[in-house]
């Protein structure tokens, strides 16, 4: 994808200083590519410091390929940099057990983490690979909060959790698809058996 | 020079050998140097190319087996994880080194891969886990929109109140195994102070064992009686019961649900009674984070008492204070009140000591309140925050 026509996460135009920022760009695993501030990296520790390495000037930026996010798609990453650039410049909390931890949720970020499960539980993924400590401690908060007085039975159904049969039987599907012989050998295994044969072989 | 050296004893006879051996080498290595450069002088112009051309030919051949060389290590699996571990003893952080790893490959694309982050995470747990066989295959989980796959499952759980996660055993064998190794559930902790020996009954939240200790002071120190064995102790009988209780709550995140401080009617000295105290306090303090306990009852004691055992509590998590001081006439709950870092998160205090001009506002985010106060409110006052007046002198409030 061209950079002029990459989808750039909304800045506050008002919030940008008059001198000249730096914006990387960065690629999803779907090759949506991104452009963000020096400032809003700052919140992810592992962009940060992998900038800092990278060594680059306004020219490279432009010039050089976008930085590879192999494993993040760009819905997930696209909800990132938002978060990113909204906290940009805010201080980092520090996961030590020195300070107490109070995990409040913001209305940003529960307006932003309003979405289906599956792309909660990608937006925790990828703010954990990413180092993004006060991402990942709203967006943990908001999982164990939908936990909140629910029965096992509705807990299941709130976090997509399959019951340990449907989970027997997934696995068995998928044992079978990689080897059709499993199951014959199973079966022949479970008929000898039945015929009183001490020994497989 | 060497000639006029003597070795008396072994050692120095080696160290002689040694230093002849290199004086040969030195004077060998000159003398090679000598021809070669007179062989060169002696060769003619055609024989020189020849020599160059066979140089250059040898030059290509190691080119090509170090090419070869590298192309092997590459396939090998064992070059990205060799790496890794050479920045894992290095000191470098995972970050650092992730950075550090793909910087190689801006350098060199065609000779050092991309790494991914999973590489260098998980090269590093295994590295953490004293795993070092540099041959193993890193595995990835396929899908993660699924909670069971995400890897910081325990910062999910870490902000689950006790009883949820009671029912989220329930779930799945996944979780009822992930809970259950974790170990950090503790339905209670029940630590009372007589006048001659400690109590401390642990109940633990996962398989409901209790586990009943008796620290009893004796001469020598003191007789821990558990399961009715009886061992001794050089330590304190207070000392000896607060290295367990400290122990039941060292282990980050572990959940208490109820946290219970007894003063026996025993009546114990006040000496053994301040030591008590201190000691919890300091035994809270050292603890790597903060208590989580859900409950809190104290029973015969003092505010003072009360404020030492909340310091040690973790913010935020504790929902209920029951205390029954030891005499109401002279306890002030005043400076608890709405003024500890844990009253904004109460939902349920009930104290047994007289509170004087107490503001409805401050009690207003509370479910249930028992309290006695001295303060007078209008019936509008007590209607719009919801209060039903049980008795003249006490304030029950309750939703």
């Amino acid at each position: 994808m061209s950079v002029e026509n990459a989808p750039v996460v909304d800045v506050d135009e008002a919030a940008i200083p008059v001198e000249k920022k730096m914006y990387y760009r960065f690629e999803s695993n779907d090759k949506k590519e991104f452009r963000v501030s020096e400032l809003a990296i700052q919140q992810s520790e592992t962009l940060n410091r992998l900038v800092e390495a990278m060594g680059y000037t306004s020219e490279d930026v432009e010039n050089k390929p976008a930085i590879a996010i192999e494993n993040i798609d760009g819905k997930t990453l696209k909800l990132v940099f938002q978060w990113c650039e909204h906290h940009k410049g805010e201080a980092i909390p520090v996961d030590d057990g020195s300070v107490p931890k109070i995990v409040e949720i913001p209305e940003f970020d529960a307006k932003l983490m309003d979405i289906d499960n599956g792309l909660l539980f990608k937006l925790i993924w990828a703010a954990d690979y990413l180092n993004i400590v006060q991402l990942l401690n709203v967006s943990c908060k908001k999982v164990a909060n939908m936990a909140q007085g629910k029965t096992p039975a509705q807990l299941r159904r709130v976090y997509l959790l399959p019951s340990d049969e449907e989970d027997e039987a997934a696995k068995r599907a998928a044992q079978e698809a990689q080897d059709p012989r499993a199951r014959e050998v199973e079966e022949e295994f479970e008929e000898r058996k039945r015929q009183g044969g001490n020994s497989f072989f | 020079m060497v000639e006029n050296r003597t070795f008396q004893n072994p050692r120095n006879q080696a160290r002689a050998r040694r230093y002849s051996f290199l004086e040969k080498m030195r004077i060998a290595r000159s003398k090679r140097t000598r021809r070669s450069c007179s062989y060169s002088s002696r060769l003619s112009e055609t024989e020189a190319s020849q020599v160059d051309a066979w140089f250059q030919s040898f030059l290509t051949v190691c080119t090509e087996i170090v090419n070869l060389y590298m192309s092997w290590l590459l396939g090998s699996g064992i070059f990205i994880p060799s790496a890794i571990y050479t920045l894992y003893t290095g000191g470098h952080s995972r970050d650092d080194a992730v950075a550090h790893l793909l910087r190689s490959h801006e350098f060199a694309p065609e000779h050092f891969p991309r790494v991914d982050y999973r590489d260098v995470d998980f090269w590093y747990n295994s590295f953490r886990n004293k795993n070092f066989d540099l041959e193993q295959k890193p595995e990835y989980p396929n899908d993660l929109t699924r909670l069971e796959n995400l890897p910081v499952l325990d910062k999910v759980l870490s902000n689950v109140g006790s009883e949820d996660q009671q029912k989220l055993r329930l779930v799945c064998h996944k979780f009822k195994h992930f809970i259950d190794s974790e170990r950090k559930l503790i339905k209670t902790i029940r630590i009372q102070l007589n006048s001659d020996s400690v109590n401390l009954l642990i109940e633990c939240g996962i398989t409901q064992d209790i586990i009943c200790t008796a620290y009893k002071r004796s001469e020598a120190g003191c007789e821990i009686i558990r399961d009715g064995e009886t061992v001794t102790s050089k330590n304190n009988f207070i000392d000896a019961a607060m290295e367990d209780f400290k122990s039941a709550n060292q282990r980050t995140d572990t959940k208490i649900t109820s946290l219970l401080i007894i003063s026996s009617k025993g009546d114990p000295n006040d000496e053994d009674r301040t030591m008590f105290f201190s000691k919890i306090g300091q035994t809270l303090s050292e603890v790597k984070e903060k208590v989580y306990v859900e409950s809190l009852l104290m029973k015969d004691e003092n505010v003072d008492e009360l404020e030492i055992i909340l310091t040690g509590i973790k913010p935020g998590r504790l929902s209920a204070v029951f205390m029954q001081t030891r005499s109401t006439d002279e306890t002030d709950l005043t400076r608890i009140v709405d003024k500890n870092q844990h009253w904004q998160y109460l939902k349920q205090f009930h104290a047994s000591s007289q509170i004087d001009d107490l503001k409805l506002d401050t009690i207003a985010h509370m479910d249930t309140v028992r309290i006695s106060t001295t303060s007078e409110y209008s019936a509008q006052e007590l209607l719009d925050y919801k209060i039903v007046n049980m008795n003249p002198s006490e304030l029950f409030k309750q939703f």
